[in-house]
């Protein structure tokens, strides 16, 4: 079931050919991107690529200078930010140092645009967006007295406690270690379950957008590169630069031409290449993309190639070892594989290739793969 | 390693620590002794100043200088004015340079660089330099010789709005582009979220405000005749006869005059500490 079939036509956030420069810096280029309700949209790419710029014009914190924001059907690019109603979680918690949690996640509910509500009624609230990340027992806490995951559940309260329409987080898991950060993956990914609202997450880690996203919107430069599911934008990347971002250790590029419906490497490796796979003229110039996961060891099968080189350099990765092999002349590609083999540095490998796995890329780095549909 | 824990080669040994202390007791001794000698002669009869040997206390204790002050000076009406004006000075600066201060550090407007050029021009314009324009101007709007005269003026002294605005500079502006998502208002970002986040750095500007207008001498002396309307530095001055100094009643003035100041330093100087320390360490 595609995403805009799980999603129906509920548009929730819409951003019609977005500009924005800073001085002679163009960060954003006439970008335009569809949120739906209840979705889960990761924003991911290097840093600098304009993803947290657009999380800040939606928000309303920046403005664009050119473009159009549809927050619900209604324009929102001259509404303040309080107006938009929707929730911004920061890299760094922004939490009010010197109120206690209870009154941090009140905040919003006491200002003057959150007015309105009585005690009882901001006192239910606030118990109910804590027990949803589990901080109940920490509201008279002040922030310096939490840890990193709860400082950052007290900034998911405080967003929460409004109920808006949309989430917009800003790599809110780069400041916790590599543990709390795997915890607190989960724990958001249940609390988008269970809250079930537009969710737009920026983050330059490409393992949380995967896990997390039901779209996976890829950036560089101020512009939309691919937006896909995680499946189509590691198996289908539409073009040079998702096939080297997305995937560890990122895909092998072996520069080449085509020949008599061949790849043939610039140092004259040849590798078959699947019939009506690529819409590839002769002589064309190309990069050929390989991930080290789609290289193992062992005997050649229907439908695959072989290489042959010498294990130059071994990693030991715990479940995994990664091998760079030496091609013929100066050519090379890592592989990826279980740690039962036993391969040594400087032993000669035989790699098989599925061909259905290879990507083709034209020289301006679009993806030559005929798509297959579905 | 067994036996007794060894001591931190950076911990000063027990000569050092004397010699420090005997340092701190000088300096402090020299520090003191002239604010003594002020004390002590505050409650002498100014014929017995002038005896030889000098007396570092006085015998008998004399209280006419602090009588005379109150009796034959308006010093209370001085004293009054003093801390009305200087009150008044402070709490209406806290408003003008923290709303200013926020505008400058926070928010983006158009001619915002111009703003802060032309306030640190005139800055550096020295008071005696604007002494005659700002006579004139006052006495035409008809407020010289008033207590408005001397409030009104210092009030557009810029030199507050730099220091918290660097106090503002250093709040993270996530957290007010946070409240604003939040939908607070700037005041109400200003007053909830700001203030209390530089308070100490607040407390050391009001107190150096209200010290300095405190100890003001050049303005309230050109602007104010009136006696009972003078403040207490000009009024101190005014103590001092063509041909003779009473030092006792000057001494007795100078010694009242130190007591507010005094007490607010104490009552503050947590705040002073806090401040020396703001930023040294990482959060």
């Amino acid at each position: 079931m595609s995403t805009a079939d799980r999603f129906a036509d509920a548009v929730c956030i819409e951003i019609v050919n977005i500009s924005k420069s800073f001085g002679a810096t163009e960060v954003l280029k006439s970008l335009s991107l569809t949120a739906f309700r209840g979705e889960f949209v990761a924003l991911l790419g290097p840093s600098g690529c304009g993803k947290s710029t657009i999380l800040r014009i939606i928000a309303g914190i920046e403005t664009c200078d050119e473009g159009e924001i549809v927050i619900e059907g209604q324009v929102a690019n001259y509404l303040r930010p309080s107006a938009r109603n929707v929730a911004m979680v920061f890299q760094s918690y922004a939490l009010y140092p010197h109120l206690t949690v209870r009154e941090n996640i009140a905040f919003p509910l006491t200002t003057r645009q959150g007015r309105g509500l009585d005690r009882a009624t901001i006192s239910v609230r606030v118990s109910q967006a804590a027990e949803l990340v589990d901080l109940s027992d920490k509201l008279e806490h002040l922030p310096s007295q939490l840890s990193g995951g709860q400082r950052q559940r007290v900034a998911l309260a405080r967003s929460i406690v409004r109920h808006p329409v949309a989430f917009l987080m800003d790599e809110p898991l780069s400041n916790l270690d590599a543990l709390l950060r795997h915890e607190m993956r989960r724990s958001l990914i249940d609390l988008h379950r269970r809250v079930g609202r537009t969710t737009l997450y920026v983050t330059h880690d490409q393992f949380e957008a995967m896990t997390m996203a039901d779209r996976i919107v890829v950036m560089d430069h101020g512009r939309i590169q691919q937006v896909g599911s995680p499946h189509e934008v590691f198996e289908q990347p539409a073009n040079r630069f998702v096939a080297g971002f997305i995937g560890l250790p990122s895909m092998n590029m072996l520069e080449g031409r085509i020949e008599s419906g061949r790849f043939v490497s610039r140092q004259g490796l040849r590798i078959p290449l699947a019939a009506g796979a690529f819409s590839a003229d002769e002589g064309e110039p190309v990069a050929l993309g390989l991930r080290p996961t789609d290289l193992s060891i062992g005997p050649v099968r229907e439908g695959e190639a072989a290489i042959v080189g010498q294990a130059s350099r071994i990693e030991y990765g715990g479940t995994d070892i990664f091998v760079d092999l030496t091609l013929s002349g100066s050519d090379g590609v890592r592989m990826r594989v279980a740690t039962e083999n036993a391969i040594r540095t400087g032993e000669k490998i035989e790699a098989r290739i599925r061909l259905r796995a290879l990507h083709l890329f034209a020289a301006d780095g679009r993806s030559l793969r005929v798509p297959t549909g579905g | 390693m067994p036996g007794r824990p060894s001591r931190l080669a950076l911990e000063p040994s027990a000569a050092a620590r004397w010699l420090a202390a005997l340092v701190l007791i000088v300096t402090a001794i020299i520090s003191l002794a002239p604010f003594f000698y002020v004390v002590s002669t505050s409650f002498k009869e100014t014929r017995s100043l002038f005896t030889y040997p000098p007396h570092w206390f006085p015998d008998p204790i004399y209280f006419g200088n602090y009588l005379a002050l109150f009796e034959k000076h308006p010093f209370g009406w001085w004293l009054a004015n003093t801390l009305l004006v200087s009150s008044v000075v402070t709490v209406l600066k806290f408003f003008i340079d923290g709303m200013a201060a926020y505008a400058l550090a926070k928010l983006d407007f158009r001619g915002k660089r111009l703003v802060v050029t032309a306030l640190l021009v005139s800055v550096a314009i020295p008071l005696a330099a604007l002494l005659i324009p700002l006579f004139l101007i006052v006495r035409s709007l008809g407020i010289i010789d008033t207590r408005i005269a001397l409030i009104l003026p210092p009030l557009a002294n810029p030199l507050g709005v730099f220091m918290i605005r660097a106090f503002i500079a250093g709040v993270p502006d996530e957290l007010i582009q946070s409240a604003r998502m939040d939908g607070a208002g700037e005041f109400e970002i200003l007053r909830r979220v700001v203030v209390p986040l530089i308070r100490p750095g607040l407390v050391v500007h009001a107190t150096f405000i209200f010290s300095n207008q405190y100890t003001s001498f050049l303005w309230p002396l050109v602007a104010v005749r009136d006696t009972q309307k003078q403040v207490i530095t000009v009024g101190i001055s005014s103590l001092r006869a063509i041909f003779t100094v009473d030092w006792g009643l000057i001494s007795a003035a100078s010694l009242i005059a130190a007591i507010p100041l005094t007490v607010i330093f104490i009552l503050f100087q947590r705040a002073f500490f806090q401040q020396s320390l703001a930023g040294a360490l990482k959060e």
